[in-house]
């Protein structure tokens, strides 16, 4: 049982993280996971599609999408912070609201979630950037349902008001996994 | 309806299925929990269905089995869950307060049950869901809750997970919001008393998200006003309408009292208007007529999709839009007041729809009927397109077109019944309002049919006056059985069956009188249409009778055994030598069968041609 639970808690199959202290339960973990058949884990990396998008070059690193007004960079992290990490600057001399509670993220399968800042957030004043942990975003760590997602798209959809102006900027990204 | 549905359920132990598309007329039919799913999983479904007030057909009542499966409907992802949440939030505008409480206990339920379930750590569809129910919880109108009691219990269970670390990390940020918004009921935020100073500092930094939790949550009515203005004042400022910022503390006050910041037309009349096509919905008509119930059933489709559907309703905000005189900008239809949008706009009510079956409902949206009657079968009739001219303060402002088509309907076929009776007279009245649409409007002695054909199809519908089949001819007597045979003799022969009777003749077709008002079509070339399908029929002859089976022969008499005696020697003397028992006689010949009868002579049909309505 105590096994069961770290299982759960800590993710899934090999790439779980093991608590030094935890020997024993390491060895209790192997043993379940080899009598268990354990799926392939998987890493996941979201590459912007969009045009002018400066991409990274490690997966752990954000992408950067910038036009006149607004500069984003964008980490997708659907397994491990299970969030997408978004920084947000404001480039205009006029405060930039963003509608934090509209934002969209949508697959090419038609599934679409709307992650929220995980603490509430109000505009950006000029020339400030405002960092945001969107939660929920979480996909599959393991197994063919994580391997599915090799080539598939997603639109993260980010209202804001632009210079006084309704403006919904779409960032397109294109998704690689990898086994680990 | 409602029968058959529930036999398949009990025949076969699943969900029941429903014939689709199925309207909202034929939903308030079947009145059932999965009836209202499958209603709603239709693209296209309008949540008007699910207010209980509305004009157009809806749900009468919401049972305890419509309540689960309109929850499990979303849960299950049957249901597209923005459609759902507005379903849902009618119900908690309109639902009778002691109905409030069993609605969040069964939305209670499917939330325990969704943050349990392992997988929603990796399915975003899941996660999705749950979003939707956890907003609509945070998001819903001031007072109504579920039971206290399960909701005491919850709370701990939930707040107990939370402290021991129980929920992953797509779990946790759920409850952790569902426990800060408890603080917010109670009149604190982040461990602070909320108070006027919390909400400016709020409005300086332009937080919405909390000031809006605020507006749902907090405990009086004036705290929550407070929090609304400081929301207006945060838009006011973002505002692109000069005026609007210059006259902040006004636009402020009338945002509060009513919601936004509606413009008197009379003051600013309108100047032009455009629709944009990014938010303007687009879809083509189909009319599914029913001729012998002379109604319809309007339905709709879409290039982008394959199957047919109930047609949309639509919605003028953001879509429409309109220059006013002395408005530095184009303005659109006011938004929900919840949004507390300081645009300057135009009132929901300012806007109208010139379409014989669109209405508007109370929320300012417009729908349409999508069963209809004939003679809005025909008004639509009138032009190529289903048009909906937009009228904003009563001028002509924009139109929308959408494609229209007439399904074929099924011949209007008049048959006489009563044997050998001429078949019934008609006067067909025939207009051509536009080069696709062919209006029959038919009197008959047992009634007046109207119905319309698109030209594609008219090749393949009829009009008929049909006569009556002739009567069958009797059949012929049969005959007689022979005589029996005495002993030892034959029986004799049948007697032959009788003819039967010839079959009577059938009835003429009833004459038919075509007025022909051609409109913009040319007239030759319509009738020779017309003469091709509107059609007088003489009814078949009856069949000939059939004749008498012949009688059967009679029975051949008895045999008679020998007789011996013994005589005075012991010898065997024969005395009679005996006979074998006679034949049957043979049957007698059946009578020939009578002559099928001959059929009816078309009846006359004339073609006059008369002036278009209107001419």
């Amino acid at each position: 049982m105590v096994v069961l639970a770290f299982v759960r808690q800590a993710g899934y199959c090999s790439n779980a993280r093991t608590p030094p202290e935890a020997d024993v339960r390491v060895l209790a973990l192997g043993v379940l996971l080899a009598s268990m058949g354990c799926a392939m884990p998987y890493a996941y990396s979201f590459h912007s599609e969009n045009r002018d998008a400066r991409s990274s070059a490690k997966p752990t690193q954000r992408e950067v999408l910038d036009d006149a007004d607004v500069r984003a960079e964008i980490l997708v992290d659907p397994t491990g912070a299970r969030a997408i990490l978004l920084d947000l600057t404001n480039k205009t001399d006029q405060v930039l609201q963003v509608e934090w509670a509209q934002i969209t993220m949508t697959g090419s399968d038609g599934s679409s979630t709307s992650p929220r800042p995980h603490v509430d957030l109000g505009w950006i004043l000029p020339g400030a950037t405002m960092s945001a942990r969107l939660v929920p975003f979480a996909l599959p760590p393991s197994g063919d349902r994580a391997a599915g997602y090799q080539g598939s798209r997603f639109e993260l959809v980010v209202p804001m008001i632009v210079r006084r102006e309704p403006k919904s900027y779409r960032y397109s990204f294109v998704v690689d996994v990898r086994p680990i | 309806m409602r029968t058959r549905a529930l036999f398949g359920f009990l025949v076969c132990g699943c969900a029941p299925q429903f014939p689709l598309p199925m309207t909202a007329a034929q939903l308030v039919q079947y009145n059932s929990g999965p009836a209202l799913v499958a209603y709603l999983a239709q693209s296209d479904a309008s949540p008007t269905v699910c207010d209980l007030r509305a004009l157009s057909p809806h749900v009468p009542r919401m049972t305890a089995d419509m309540r689960a499966a309109l929850v499990d409907g979303m849960v299950e992802g049957k249901i597209n869950p923005v459609l759902w949440r507005r379903c849902a939030d009618v119900l908690l505008e309109r639902l009778p307060r002691d109905e409030i409480p069993p609605l969040f206990d069964e939305l209670g339920r499917a939330y325990r049950k969704i943050l349990a379930n392992s997988d929603l750590e990796k399915n975003p569809s899941l996660a999705g869901r749950l979003a939707t129910l956890h907003r609509l919880y945070l998001d819903r109108p001031a007072g109504l809750d579920s039971n206290p009691s399960a909701r005491a219990s919850w709370f701990e269970d939930l707040r107990a997970a939370l402290a021991k670390g129980q929920l992953g990390p797509v779990a946790a940020p759920f409850a952790q919001e569902l426990v800060a918004t408890v603080d917010v009921e109670n009149g604190r935020w982040q461990g602070r008393t909320v108070d006027a100073a919390m909400m400016d500092a709020l409005a300086a930094s332009g937080n919405e998200m909390t000031l809006t939790r605020f507006v749902e949550r907090l405990p009086s009515p004036e705290l929550r006003e407070q929090a609304q203005r400081r929301i207006v004042r945060v838009h006011i400022a973002l505002s692109p309408f000069q005026e609007v910022r210059d006259g902040s503390a006004a636009v402020e006050d009338t945002v509060i009292r009513e919601g936004h910041n509606r413009i008197a037309l009379k003051e600013h009349p309108l100047l032009s208007a455009t629709l944009d096509p990014s938010k303007t919905v687009a879809r083509d008509v189909l009319v599914r007529q029913r001729v012998w119930a002379q109604n319809a059933t309007l339905l709709g489709y879409a290039a982008s999709r394959s199957t047919l559907s109930v047609l949309p309703e639509v919605s003028f905000r953001g879509a429409l839009w309109a220059k006013l005189q002395k408005i530095s900008r184009p303005v659109s239809v006011c938004e929900h007041w919840k949004n507390l949008d300081p645009s300057p706009c135009i009132a929901a009510d300012d806007v109208s729809l010139d379409n014989p079956v669109a209405y508007r409902d109370s929320g300012g949206d417009f729908h349409f009927k999508d069963e209809v009657g004939v003679s809005e079968v025909v008004a639509l009739a009138k032009n190529d397109k289903f048009v909906l001219p937009v009228r904003i303060g009563g001028r002509p402002a924009v139109s929308l077109n959408w494609g229209l088509s007439y399904e074929r309907p099924d011949d209007l076929a008049f048959n006489e019944t009563s044997s050998g009776r001429v078949g019934p007279r008609l006067k067909i009245r025939v207009q051509r309002p536009t080069a696709t649409h062919f209006v029959f409007s038919v009197s008959a002695p047992q009634g007046t049919y109207a119905v319309v054909v698109d030209e594609a199809n008219i090749h393949d519908f009829h009009i008929v006056s049909r006569g009556a089949p002739g009567s069958s001819g009797a059949t012929g007597s049969s005959g007689s059985p022979g005589a029996a045979g005495s002993e030892c003799s034959d029986g004799e022969r049948g007697g032959d069956g009788g003819a039967g009777e010839d079959g009577g003749r059938g009835g003429d077709g009833g004459e038919v009188f075509v007025d022909v008002a051609c409109g913009g079509a040319l007239c030759p070339d319509t009738v020779d249409l017309l003469q091709q399908i509107i059609l007088s029929v003489g009814g078949l002859g009856g069949a000939g009778g059939s004749g008498g089976a012949g009688g059967p022969g009679g029975p051949g008499g008895s045999s008679r055994s020998p007789s011996t005696h013994t005589n005075s020697y012991g010898e065997s003397v024969t005395d009679d030598q005996g006979c074998s028992a006679g034949a049957n006689g043979s049957a007698g010949s059946n009578g020939a069968s009578g002559s099928p009868g001959r059929p009816g002579r078309p009846g006359k049909v004339a073609f006059k041609f008369v002036p278009a309505e209107g001419t």
